[in-house]
């Protein structure tokens, strides 16, 4: 289950958005706060994170630049009738989101958006996780060279001796 | 004047936290229920019809050089185009039957002044709500706007029907009207845009887009939303109704 978080100072499209966006295998949560949906990523994680940009208490890039450092790994979706270009440069260089969504939405065009959105994020969590065994499988190895190093020179030619199944020396002809 | 003659006047009037106020007054032609002051000639050059044209417009900009729309918007984009969206106001509206007025924000108080503007232009994506805007209900909630376009699409039915033409009960033609106003709403906003400096007019598009979103939906599910104030109705299938009628 996918888990969304919506922040937007109006009701009626908070109602909406989540008439959009639930189901699908989507839990949809609205904050019409921007600070009360802060204290939430607190002690739940998102997968997306959607926001207005022009806000009351607290504009969108703000609180989604706080989201960052909270929850790195989240996607980030700004959804704004009347982004100017600042705002634009601040949303892409500062809360690094995902994609900037034009109010009126098309429903279909946001659906995708999201798919896409969360599909993007669970590559980049895969892609951690592969990274994250490679570098275990990596130390497993390292220590592993390090204990035959070690062997090798407290008994050289200790390494190279071909050993059968059975646990016998396998001496080859040349070697006799 | 003869009684053919008398507009249908119905003001908005937004009264600020500072003192100032504005006042906004669509006469409609009684009959046609469109404005009666839509000039365009000195109309800027937003307002041109090829300027972010809907993609489902029918019109032509050799007859029709001007959007419908965005000419009755000209006047609420001056006025209102350096407002924030969240803005608080105290507004009020006379029609001609009564007198509303609400706290509400800048948003809000434009979105349902643009609903009015639309449905007496003359773009022929809006004429169904014609009506709508004859027995206009200021700030109306997403329920009542549902029971109120179902219940005029229907009414349209009846007289469809006496007219000898098929009557869709199944609402597929409201949802079609409303897909097609997601289509109008989306290009008017990208005007807006051009025409306002601040937020309030777009952000009162895309209010009124939200209850073009919500009727598709709820037809889909059957008008739940208001189905239960027809339960006592319902439940006797409308007989003691009938046999008293």
């Amino acid at each position: 289950m996918n888990r969304i978080m919506v922040v937007d100072d109006e009701d009626n499209i908070l109602r909406a958005l989540r008439r959009v966006l639930s189901g699908n295998n989507q839990d949809v949560e609205l904050f019409s706060n921007p600070h009360e949906a802060l204290r939430r990523t607190q002690v739940a994680v998102f997968d997306l994170i959607i926001s207005d940009y022009r806000m009351p208490d607290m504009d969108g890039i703000s609180f989604l630049c706080e989201i960052k450092k909270l929850q790195p790994e989240s996607m980030r979706i700004i959804i704004s009738g009347h982004a100017d270009m600042q705002g634009l440069l601040g949303a892409i260089n500062e809360a690094e989101i995902f994609r900037f969504v034009r109010k009126p939405w098309d429903d279909y065009d946001l659906q995708a958006t999201v798919e896409h959105a969360l599909l993007h994020r669970s590559i980049l969590v895969e892609n951690r996780r592969l990274a994250d065994q490679v570098r275990r499988q990596r130390e497993i190895l390292h220590k592993q060279s390090a204990a035959i190093q070690k062997l090798e020179t407290q008994y050289p030619g200790l390494t190279k001796v071909n050993w059968g199944e059975d646990g016998s020396v396998i001496m080859e002809e040349d070697s006799i | 004047m003869s009684e053919e003659r008398k507009t249908l006047d119905i003001q908005y009037r937004f009264h600020f936290p500072d003192g100032g106020s504005l006042d906004f007054t669509l006469s409609l032609n009684p009959r046609s229920l469109e404005q009666v002051e839509s000039n365009p000639k000195n109309a800027p050059a937003w307002t041109s019809l090829a300027f972010h044209q809907c993609p489902n417009c029918p019109l032509n900009a050799n007859s029709h050089p001007h959007c419908p729309v965005a000419v009755n918007l000209v006047k609420l984009t001056e006025e209102c185009g350096g407002l924030w969206s969240y803005d608080k106001v105290h507004l009020e509206v006379t029609t001609p039957e009564r007198v509303v007025s609400k706290d509400t924000t800048m948003q809000a108080g434009v979105s349902s002044l643009l609903g009015l503007a639309m449905a007496t232009s003359a773009c022929p994506h809006t004429e169904f709500f014609k009506p709508m805007a004859r027995f206009h209900l200021p700030f109306a909630s997403e329920d009542e706007t549902i029971y109120r376009a179902t219940s005029m699409y229907l009414l349209a039915q009846y007289f469809l029907h006496k007219q000898g033409g098929e009557p869709d009960l199944e609402l597929d033609g409201l949802v079609k009207i409303y897909r097609n106003l997601q289509i109008i709403n989306s290009a008017l906003a990208a005007r807006l845009r051009a025409a306002s400096e601040r937020d309030a007019a777009v952000n009162a598009v895309i209010l009124l887009d939200l209850f073009a979103k919500v009727m598709p939906y709820t037809i889909n599910d059957s008008l739940d939303e208001v189905r239960h104030l027809f339960a006592p109705f319902l439940a006797g299938a409308g007989g003691a109704m009938n046999k008293n009628t």
